[in-house]
Formats: structure tokens, sequence, C-alpha cells
């Protein structure tokens, strides 16, 4: 196939389905051409650019139309019509068509807001979320593919989404199922504050019956402020311990000198706007818009292993059950300003979920949630009083993490480049008894970008906490960079100076604040732990017949590492998943190191299981074959191994 | 793109405003949008939305159910924009194919995008607004701006052409300045 027959089939792909033949032929012909396949790359990021677009208010044109024809009716009425007597009498439900959206009610319009249930006392029969969604209406999914241009374009515009909240308050409630056998149900409540870039407070207040006054109420408290952070809750124990493990002193631990957006501790914005829960997303499960509460919201559904940023949120101190990464989440998100509104997490029907939940002792019941949040009488933009962010209680000690504003003493080098709106946020040094590190931090109100750098940095891996498997990005003049598999963080290794720019930005944004900092980034020595970061045509070279698999979505190319003849590729996809692939040249696998091991069938071969490690493993054409995951469940890691083609 | 319940449009062809209203409030961001990309300028497409919705209400009779509701809105928009365009085109006298303007690099890269659409001529960039933007089936395209599936097909093909080799034009520049 030449360029110009595979470039119109290239577009046509773009829009919809290609017929498979044409599809195999276009896929070879880019396995052979570089000029098409940039090409292609040309057309992805042409889509993404465009579909990138600020969530903002939308000015309402129906007044001056309306206006307009009442003039024109005036002069002439149509035939059949109704004279248009009362203005705005009636509330918008009553009028509109079923199933048909109803639209944002204007301020003249608005009744009596709908009624909207409280926590009672006694548990409800009827699934929490339904009570809670009052007057729901569901638009259902209109033609299926508005709702798929929908759901890809959510994460695109949850990160636009960014800089429009600038503050939020809300009231959350928690129900919370399968905790303890003696305690079936558990419903909490409480207040979510949010002020930008960085201030958040979770308050939540345990109102379950327990069965004796040995059980501790899971009261729960985390407050971050700029500089410092503090948490107090109960402190988890083991379950079987339960309930005589527990102390009635609640936990509180309390930190300061804490730098702006730090790295291993952050604060769970995503609790605001789920960035970090989509930006690695392919697109993720529509499903459709239906009102909660009195704001039009977009629902999708995505893993817990996804959304872990946002279930962590409100887990970041107190006694809760442990969710499985292969659980469905069903969030619902303003429309407008894309924040949560509401999120289930239900059971995943994967039979390796059944025997995790069997050991630590759930039964959950299939297809119902086990955890349900509500945020409610969400406020956006309004006023935050400083007091929604208390000091820790009195008499706490505080552990210093070593953070001092002022002012690096220009050890920082400056970025020549940032995005349009981002100002100083702060800046100072974090001294944890050695060499320094100079801190910087930029927002626009709720996105933000933080520069480290350090002088001095020993090395034996890269600074800046770049993950297991960074890979190499060439930035022309500046030398080379580093990217951790997220893409959160950018690595680089100067002459004299090591630096790390991490933020909520995309990944090319990062890219591009590093590659402005007046340094040349060199390759890593070879002792290094990245040191070994090769290409996929080297792995190739080291073993040929490299399986790889053929049906990933959403999953970035992998960072690959070879030690001798024994390749490793590292995958990471949407939220935190991702996984491991290892192969080497062996006829038989090494005996088992776990007692728990489980025989499959896998590729039609006797393969092994190891549930502690999360790794699958087989013997296949004189090759030894691995696929490890702590986020996968075995049937998605199956499915990876049946699509591994040499490739 | 939703569908509405065709007895709000019957409704709204007999006369009743309120129908009309929701149908405005249901399509005035497509609307909108289509408009803000093929004409390359928000406030003239804010005016040419409420031209859109006016004619709209008075073309209701010739609708007839006899495509979808969506295409049709937005062949009416089209032919609003259209009209714009040439109004405005008699009045400055302006060539409407500008050269993309390279002298400042935008960091977002959306300047480079709205100028390089500029570019296009009126009927490529309709065509791949309404595909790549808002979603439309090259039928359903091609029923809005009234020619056949393949010639809308081809046109997106082109528009894509031409973009992506001044986007990557475009780029190099930004390199060699960094």
């Amino acid at each position: 196939m030449r360029c110009d027959a595979a470039r119109p089939l290239l577009s046509e792909g773009f829009d919809g389905a290609l017929a498979a033949h044409d599809r195999r032929a276009v896929d070879e012909h880019l396995g052979a051409c570089a000029d098409c396949a940039a090409f292609k790359t040309g057309l992805a990021r042409l889509r993404r650019e465009l579909r990138y677009e600020a969530v903002q208010d939308v000015a309402d044109v129906a007044p001056a139309v309306l206006a307009q024809l009442g003039l024109d009716s005036q002069r002439r009425r149509r035939p059949g019509a109704p004279h248009r007597q009362e203005p705005h009498g009636r509330p918008p439900q009553e009028r509109w068509p079923r199933g048909w959206p109803p639209p944002r009610p204007r301020p003249s319009q608005r009744q009596r807001p709908p009624r909207r249930s409280r926590l009672r006392a006694t548990s409800a029969a009827a699934i929490f979320l339904a009570a809670v969604i009052a007057g729901a209406s569901f638009a259902g999914l209109g033609g299926r593919r508005a709702s798929e241009v929908r759901a890809e374009d959510l994460p695109q515009r949850v990160q636009s989404a960014q800089s429009e909240v600038r503050s939020l308050s809300a009231q959350i409630s928690v129900v919370e199922r399968g905790w303890h056998p003696q305690v079936p149900e558990r419903r909490l409540s409480g207040t979510l504050r949010y002020s930008s870039p960085e201030s958040l407070a979770v308050h939540l207040t345990d109102h379950t019956d327990y069965p004796s006054d040995q059980w501790v109420p899971n009261d729960v408290a985390v407050v971050i402020t700029p500089g410092q952070r503090w948490s107090a809750g109960p402190a988890a124990c083991p379950r079987e311990a339960l309930p005589s493990c527990m102390s009635p002193e609640p936990r509180v631990e309390s930190l300061r000198g804490r730098e702006p957006f730090p790295v291993l501790d952050p604060a769970p914005l995503d609790l605001v706007v789920p960035v970090r829960s989509f930006s690695d997303a392919g697109p993720p499960e529509p499903l459709g818009r239906r009102s909660v509460g009195e704001r039009a919201a977009v629902g999708v559904a995505v893993t817990a292993a996804q959304a872990d940023p946002l279930l962590q949120g409100l887990r970041q101190a107190g006694a809760w059950r442990e969710i499985h990464p292969g659980d469905r989440v069903e969030l619902w998100l303003d429309e407008q300003a894309l924040v949560p509104l509401a999120l289930s997490v239900i059971p995943s029907d994967d039979p390796e979920r059944a025997l995790w939940a069997a050991r630590r002792g759930y039964r959950d019941a299939a297809a119902a949630p086990y955890l349900e949040v509500a945020f409610e009488g969400v406020r956006l933009n309004g006023e935050v009083p400083e007091a929604a962010f208390p000091s820790p209680p009195a008499g706490t000690a505080a552990r210093d993490a070593g953070f001092r504003a002022g002012s690096p003493a220009g050890q920082l080098p400056a970025p020549g480049w940032l995005p349009p709106g981002m100002r100083p946020h702060m800046e100072g040094v974090v001294d944890q008894g050695g060499e320094g590190i100079a801190v910087a931090a930029w927002t626009d109100g709720r996105a933000w970008v933080k520069i480290r750098a350090t002088e001095g940095w020993a090395g034996a891996r890269l600074f800046g906490d770049l993950g297991p498997a960074p890979h190499r990005v060439e930035l022309g003049a500046t030398g080379v960079a580093y990217v951790s598999g997220r893409g959160h963080e950018v690595g680089l290794h100067a002459e004299g100076l090591d630096v790390v720019v991490v933020g909520s930005l995309t990944e090319p944004a990062l890219i591009r604040i590093a590659a402005s900092l007046g340094l040349v980034g060199r390759p890593v020595p070879p002792d290094w732990a990245e040191g070994g970061a090769a290409s996929l045509e080297a792995a190739r070279r080291a073993l040929p017949g490299l399986l790889l698999p053929s049906e990933l979505e959403g999953f970035a190319p992998p960072t690959v590492r070879i030690a001798g003849d024994i390749v490793t590729l590292t995958f990471f996809g949407p939220g935190s998943r991702e996984f491991i692939l290892t192969q080497g040249p062996g006829d038989r696998l090494s005996p088992p190191l776990d007692a728990d091991v489980r025989g499959v069938g896998v590729r039609g071969l006797a393969g092994r299981y190891t549930p502690a490690r999360g790794e699958l493993e087989w013997v296949e054409s004189g090759t030894v074959v691995s696929v490890m995951s702590h986020t996968l469940s075995v049937a998605e890691l199956l499915a990876v191994a049946a699509s591994l083609e040499a490739g | 793109m939703e569908e509405p319940d065709p007895d709000t449009v019957r409704a709204a062809m007999a006369g009743d405003l309120d129908a009309f209203e929701a149908l405005v409030h249901a399509y005035q961001a497509h609307v909108r949008r289509f408009l803000r990309h093929l004409l390359g300028d928000a406030a003239l497409a804010e005016d040419v939305t409420q031209e859109t919705f006016l004619r709209v209400y008075r073309r209701l009779d010739s609708f007839g159910f006899r495509s979808k509701f969506s295409t049709w809105i937005f062949q009416v928009a089209r032919n609003a924009g259209v009209d714009a365009l040439r109004a405005r085109q008699r009045r400055d006298r302006m060539a409407q194919q500008l050269p993309p303007p390279r002298a400042a690099p935008d960091p977002s890269g959306r300047v480079e995008i709205a100028a390089a659409l500029a570019a296009l001529t009126p009927r490529l960039r309709e065509a791949f607004v309404l595909i790549e933007v808002l979603g439309l089936t090259y039928r359903e395209a091609g029923h809005a701006v009234g020619a056949p599936e393949g010639t809308v097909k081809s046109r997106v093909f082109r528009a894509r052409e031409q973009l992506v080799s001044w986007l990557c034009d475009a780029e190099e520049e930004q390199r060699d300045a960094l």
C-alpha cells in the first residue's frame, strides 16, 4: 500500500471503524513508513488540541431570540399558537417531556429545591444513592456515538476544568458496607472544604449504631493548609481483633514544614477535580447524563485502581474496609465543573476477586455497591472561611518535613516558559540534613507545577521519585530528560544539578517546562538504576521473537530494560494500572516461592498464578514468560497473555 | 448528538414557544461551538447563533422530519454562518485565505490551531469541524452541508492534511526558538 492510499484511510479510521482488511493494510504500511506514522501522530495531536476546551458558563441566547420572536409575534401570530400568558409560572420539571434533558433553571424560575433525603437513624432499604438523587431524570445515552464522544472528551475536559474551581464546599455522605461481620453497614457524614490551590479539609462524623461501646466511631479529620497537614482518626487494627484492639484515643498525626504539593503525600485534590483519576485514561465507559440533586451530571465507570486517587482522598485517616483494585467505580461528575457529585463502588465478578474477598472475610453481595459517597449542597467558588481549616488539636506533637519558605538562593533554575496564568505560589528550601533541596511552585489557582533542584545528588538512581521505570525523551539541544511512567514527573540530570519538574499539567507541558530551564540534561550513568533503559529494537535484538501485547488500550508504550538476554517491559496504563512483562530463554519455571499457587491454562499451555505476587508465568517455545501486576486481576492478566504476539 | 422528543419538535412547529425554548437550550452550545470554529470569531459566532435560532423558528414548517433534527439545525447554522461570512467579506473585502500567523508561538497551541483552521477554505473547514469537533457521522455532516458522504470524507481528509502540515511547521519553528 502506498502513502497516498494509506493516508485517506488513516483519516477515515480516525472517525470510525475501518474494514478489517483496510486496517491491517494500513498498520502494515505504518510499520514501514515513518512519514505516515508522523501523520498519524499529527492527527492524534490535532484531535487532542481541539477537544481541549475549557468548561465555560454557556451564555443563553434564548431570551434574546424569544424577545425578537415576541416582537414578531405581536405583528403576526402563528395560527393555533398558544398565547404565551403566564411568564415562567410552573416549575420546569412539569413542563418538559419525559426523557428530555431539562434546561438549566433560570433564577426567576427556581422553585423550592427538590427534596433531599437526609440520613436517617434507620438504614434505608433502597439503594442509598437513589435516595440522594431526588427527582432524578435519566437522559439516557442518546445516540451511542454522542456519549462515546463525551466519554473521550472527559479526560481532557477534566484537565482543563482545573482552573475553574477556586473553592468548593460540600456535604459528604458515606455508606460503607461489609467492614465487619458485626457491623454490616456504616454511615458517616461530614464536610469537604477546598480553597485553591492546595487547602483542603475533610471532616467525617460516624453515625453508625455499633453493637457495643467497645467500638470506636470512625470520626475522621484531615486538614491541609500551606506548609502544614494534620489528620485524626481511629487507628486501624486487624479485623480479627476488632473491637478489642481499638483504642479510644484517636491517632493524631501532624506535619509542619510541608513543602507545596509534596509528591509522596499529596493532598487528595482529586476529591475536587479528579485529574489524576483520569489523566492517563483511555476513554472511560460512559454512563450517560442524569441529575444528582440539583445539578446535571455526567457519569463514567472506571476501575477502583483508576479512581484510586479519589477513593484514597476520603480514607486518609481512620479505619476503613479494603477496596479491590478491579472493582467497578461509577462516578458522577458535575457536567459543568466536573467535580464529583456521587460515586459507588461495586464488586467485580472476577473469580479472583471472590478469592480476595473470601480471604479477608468480606461477603459483598454481587452487583451491589459496598461503598457509596455523595457530595451534596456543592457550592463552587464561594467564600470558604479560614475557620474551615482548623489547626490541629492542642498538644499535638508535629513532625517536621523540613521545608522553610524563603528564597532558594539561586540554586533553582528559572523556567523559561510556563503555561499562561501560572503565578508563583511558594518557594523555599527543604533541609533534611544534607544537601538542601530548592523548591519553587506555581499555580494558576488550581493546576500546579513545581520544580525541585539539588546540587551534589549522589545518584544510584534519578532524583525526584520518577518511579521504577521512567522513559527517556530527547529534547534536542537541551539534551535528554526522563519521564516517570505516570507522566507526572520529568527529571533532568544536568552538570552539577539534578532537577525534577512535577505537576498536574499534561506530560508535554511538563517536558516543555523542563526543556526551558536552560539546562542540558545528560543521560544517566550506566550504573544508575535507570541506566539500563533501552529501546524496543534493542530488546528485539536481544530476544528474537519478543512477545508484545497486541490489544492494549490506554497504555503508554512500555519502558524497556534489558539484562543479558532477559527483557523486562513495564506498561503503565490508566489510573494506577500497570503490569510488567518479563521474558527470557528457559524451558521450565523455577519452583514456586509461595505456598499459594494455582495452575492456570495460559495460551493453551500449563502455567501458574501466584496471587500474593500477582504474577502469571508460563513457558512457551523455549521462553519463560511472566506477566505481573498488583492492580490488574488475573482475568486481565490472562487477557494480556492471550493477546501477546511476536512483535 | 442527542435527538429531541418528536413531540417537542411538533409542539414547537405548532407555535409553542416553551417547546421551542427547550430546543434552543438543547442545541445552542453545539451550534455556538460549530460556528465559533467555522467563523473563527467568537463575537460573530454569538450573533450568528442567535440568527440561527431565529431562522430555525421561522423555518420549522419546512423541517418535516425528513432528516435528523440535529442535522437540520446544523444545516441552518451552516447557512447562517456562510451568509454572515459573505456579508463580512462584502463589507471588508478581505481575502478568506490568510496564511496562519507564525510570529508568536503560542504555548497552549490553541491560537495556532485557530489560525490554521482559519486558513482552510470554508468548505474544508465546515466539514472538518462537524466531524472532528462535533462528532457527526459523514452522512449527518453530508446532510448538514448539502454534499454526499464521500465528498465530506475527502474534504475532512484534505483539511487534516493541511492542518497537520501547518502544525508540524509551527512546531519546528517553536523548537528552534526554544
